[in-house]
């Protein structure tokens, strides 16, 4: 786990495979990661929710950007090699065009989580079943993803 | 909020009067709005889905951002003044504090999104496990 510095902000890192990154619930220490090489798994309260393995992948991102602790556990599932970009907002901050990459990135899982929920939804109206959601759930975010 | 207005203010302000058409459905603009005062409503497939009075609000983010149609018409109620970025890329490429604000946003709107439907499969497991159990019980009996 020797990190190798290049930018005092910029960290290279390698951590074999089984290594918890970050932590369901941890605090946020303002670092991002970005995947270089290897596979990951993002678990939620201790169930698989999917596997990242592109290189330029990034996490941790949400709890920088929320300041709240961590909402997901990702586990490496191979040797991984990712960089760690310390004080993530302060150099986000001075790179623009990072920032907008990131926000366009969040903009496509959002549309992605978007979907996928309005699927959802419409499979309960044709089972004609009652789960437990208020039904203007989708109109009472004040957030209307315009 | 107020960082967002602050970036704002550097853009030019459209003002609008009552029931004034300020995006609408379906229309690719590629551009950005920032509420600096008055009140809009979001329509969407013909009913008002939410109301937007806050100044700092920003309207057409995931449209701008994604290259997108927008998924609503936004209109005024009484009437509002509106910043308008006609090339958002490049507004929040020289406004790093409103391109941070827009990510925060998007990433508290992820943060929901994601916990609904990670509640919701929950919920389908559930009910995919009760519907099993119904079945195999049916069998026996």
């Amino acid at each position: 786990m020797a990190a190798e510095a290049t930018e005092s902000w910029l960290k290279f890192d390698f951590f074999p495979a089984g290594t918890d990154l970050i932590v369901q619930g941890g605090e946020a220490r303002g670092s991002i990661m970005v995947l270089k090489e290897g596979e990951v798994e993002v678990l939620r309260d201790g169930k698989y929710v999917s596997t990242i393995k592109q290189p330029g992948a990034i996490f941790g991102e949400m709890s920088v950007l929320l300041e709240r602790p961590h909402s997901a556990t990702v586990r490496t599932i191979t040797d991984v090699q990712l960089y760690v970009i310390e004080n993530a907002l302060t150099v986000l901050e001075a790179h623009p065009s990072w920032l907008l990459q990131i926000a366009r990135l969040l903009a496509q899982r959002v549309n992605t989580t978007t979907a996928q929920l309005v699927a959802l939804k419409s499979r309960e109206v044709e089972q004609d079943d009652v789960l437990v959601l208020p039904t203007n759930v989708f109109s009472s975010w004040g957030d209307p993803q315009i | 909020m107020e960082q967002i207005l602050v970036a704002a203010a550097t853009l030019p302000v459209h003002v609008l009067g009552p029931r004034s058409v300020l995006v609408s459905e379906g229309a690719r603009t590629g551009k950005l709005y920032i509420l600096k005062s008055g009140d809009l409503e979001v329509v969407r497939d013909g009913s008002t889905v939410a109301a937007i009075g806050d100044p700092g609000s920003v309207i057409g983010d995931m449209s701008a951002l994604l290259d997108l149609p927008h998924s609503a018409t936004v209109r005024t109620r009484n009437g509002a003044e509106v910043h308008v970025a006609d090339d958002a890329d490049a507004f929040l490429a020289a406004h790093p504090a409103a391109a941070r604000h827009i990510a925060r946003l998007l990433a508290a709107r992820l943060h929901k999104t994601t916990a609904l439907l990670v509640d919701m499969r929950r919920q389908a497991k559930v009910r995919e496990d009760q519907d099993m159990f119904d079945k195999i019980f049916a069998l026996l009996e």
